[in-house]
């Protein structure tokens, strides 16, 4: 099981709206869509070609 | 495999050449990644964990994100297209770094953007092209002298 924690509380102390404008940007659903089929595009046996 | 990487023109990028080749594999503050054919090297990108830094009324506020270190494509497969789709080898190579982030993401740490350094003009319209903005007035940028010149840029990852 993994465990999953942000460790940005303190980054919260001081807002304001273009910082808050910006803490709550998400990411374009298209552009996160267009990575994640050419990302499988070349990873199609489990990371047979991208060695660390 | 390593060793004959290079990215080109060796007055712009003989420093990073020599970095990818000797240094990479024994660099502490990133991991590297190689992309490779049967024959050879395709592109390395390295990845490091950072913080974006947003300022609010002098006071900086650190966000964790993951910085894209190194991008860099062999100059045998930069500027070259995929046959009818219409993206380059790059913008591959691109969406292969961001899925292993994405992975990192999910099962290792958290980070909320992907930020990197864009050293030309050219570089940074690829990666608006592939959705990365450019830093707002109110985010700091590295003081890395290295780094003169550059564009920062970054992604929101969180859907």
């Amino acid at each position: 099981v993994a465990v999953y924690s942000k460790p940005v509380s303190h980054a919260f102390v001081i807002k304001a709206d273009k910082v808050d404008k910006f803490l709550a940007q998400k990411a374009d659903p298209k552009i996160m869509e267009m990575h994640r089929k050419r990302a499988a595009l070349i990873l199609k046996d489990d990371d047979r070609r991208a060695d660390q | 495999m390593v060793c004959a990487f290079s990215c080109g023109d060796r007055d712009k990028y003989g420093a990073l050449d020599d970095y990818i080749q000797q240094k990479a594999r024994c660099d502490n503050d990133t991991v590297s990644y190689l992309i490779h054919d049967e024959a050879s090297a395709v592109a390395i990108f390295a990845l490091s964990c950072t913080a974006l830094t947003a300022i609010e009324n002098g006071v900086p506020m650190p966000i964790p994100a993951v910085e894209i270190r190194i991008f860099a494509l062999d100059e045998k497969y930069q500027h070259t297209s995929i046959e009818n789709s219409g993206y380059t080898i790059g913008d591959f190579v691109l969406s292969v770094c961001l899925e292993y982030i994405q992975r990192m993401r999910k099962t290792s740490f958290g980070a909320s953007n992907a930020v990197l350094y864009a050293n030309s003009e050219e570089s940074q319209k690829f990666y608006r092209r592939n959705g990365f903005y450019d830093f707002e007035e109110y985010m700091q940028s590295s003081s890395d002298p290295f780094l003169d010149g550059c564009f920062p840029m970054y992604l929101p990852l969180d859907e």
